[in-house]
């Protein structure tokens, strides 16, 4: 049910600068500065996942929430095919999740599960249209 | 080079705590459980798709799981991603003059592993590995 790291989100001051760190110090490369719900983000890709070097920038409710975080990593996407039947799956487990909702990104639904329930992991369970 | 996220690292005070959320409510599998004495932690290994996540159980209050708890709480400890040459890494890193916790590889639960400094990589405390199988 749970397939897979989706993304890791770290929150950074200076999207741009950040991603030539990781370029310059791994050799990971970004790909162009997107800008969504409050947010300029880099997707920066490795293996089936990528890191989001996410700034937060105007107003939004995700920049509202990333302005909240300290500088690194803050949230973790994981793919589900079927996120209502995930959602249910948690709850039924004593989990406590939103209810889930369009993302920034077109063709992404997500929901976020409380990190009282993940030992203090941001979590977004996450479902892209095929 | 680097191939793909090898881990997640979470730091827990309770592993049996956390595994009942991350193997039994997630499903996860758990691949492999030990105590890291080098490192001064419990901890185990859990399979999602390609990567795991690797669940960090202090041994005690003064190792850097127990300071890092102390300081922030539970939650996301480190990002490690796998390579096939660390040495190769290693050297390469050392080249660039980037600021390294691990000057050599050791052995860790995720095979022959090294840290960097998370100054070197804002404020995100990296680890690579070479696995061993």
């Amino acid at each position: 049910m749970f397939k897979r790291i989706d993304y890791l989100t770290i929150k950074t001051d200076d999207a741009s600068g950040a991603a030539q760190v990781w370029e310059a110090v791994l050799g990971l490369k970004g790909r162009a500065p997107q800008a969504m719900v409050g947010v300029r983000s880099i997707s920066v890709p490795v293996g089936d996942a990528f890191l989001e070097l996410a700034q937060a920038e105007g107003e939004g409710p995700y920049g509202d929430w990333l302005r909240q975080q300290a500088e690194g990593m803050c949230l973790v996407g994981i793919e589900v095919d079927d996120l209502a039947g995930a959602t249910a799956h948690l709850r039924a487990r004593g989990a406590r999740v939103s209810e889930p909702r369009e993302g920034g990104v077109p063709g992404v639904t997500f929901a976020l599960v409380d990190t009282a329930s993940t030992h203090g992991v941001p979590i977004a369970i996450v479902q892209r249209s095929k | 080079m680097i191939q793909k996220i090898h881990h997640i690292g979470i730091a827990v005070k309770s592993l049996d705590e956390a595994l009942r959320f991350y193997s039994e409510t997630l499903g996860l599998h758990v691949h492999k459980q030990a105590v890291v004495e080098q490192q001064g932690v419990k901890a185990a290994l859990l399979t999602i798709g390609q990567s795991e996540i690797e669940l960090l159980e202090p041994l005690g209050p003064e190792t850097p799981v127990g300071r890092f708890l102390e300081r922030r709480g539970e939650g996301l400890h480190h990002l490690c991603f796998q390579t096939d040459g660390i040495d190769q890494e290693l050297a390469g890193l050392k080249a660039k003059g980037v600021e390294l916790i691990d000057q050599e590889p050791r052995i860790g639960l995720a095979g022959r592993i090294c840290f960097l400094h998370p100054r070197a990589m804002k404020s995100v405390l990296v680890e690579l590995a070479e696995p061993l199988d």
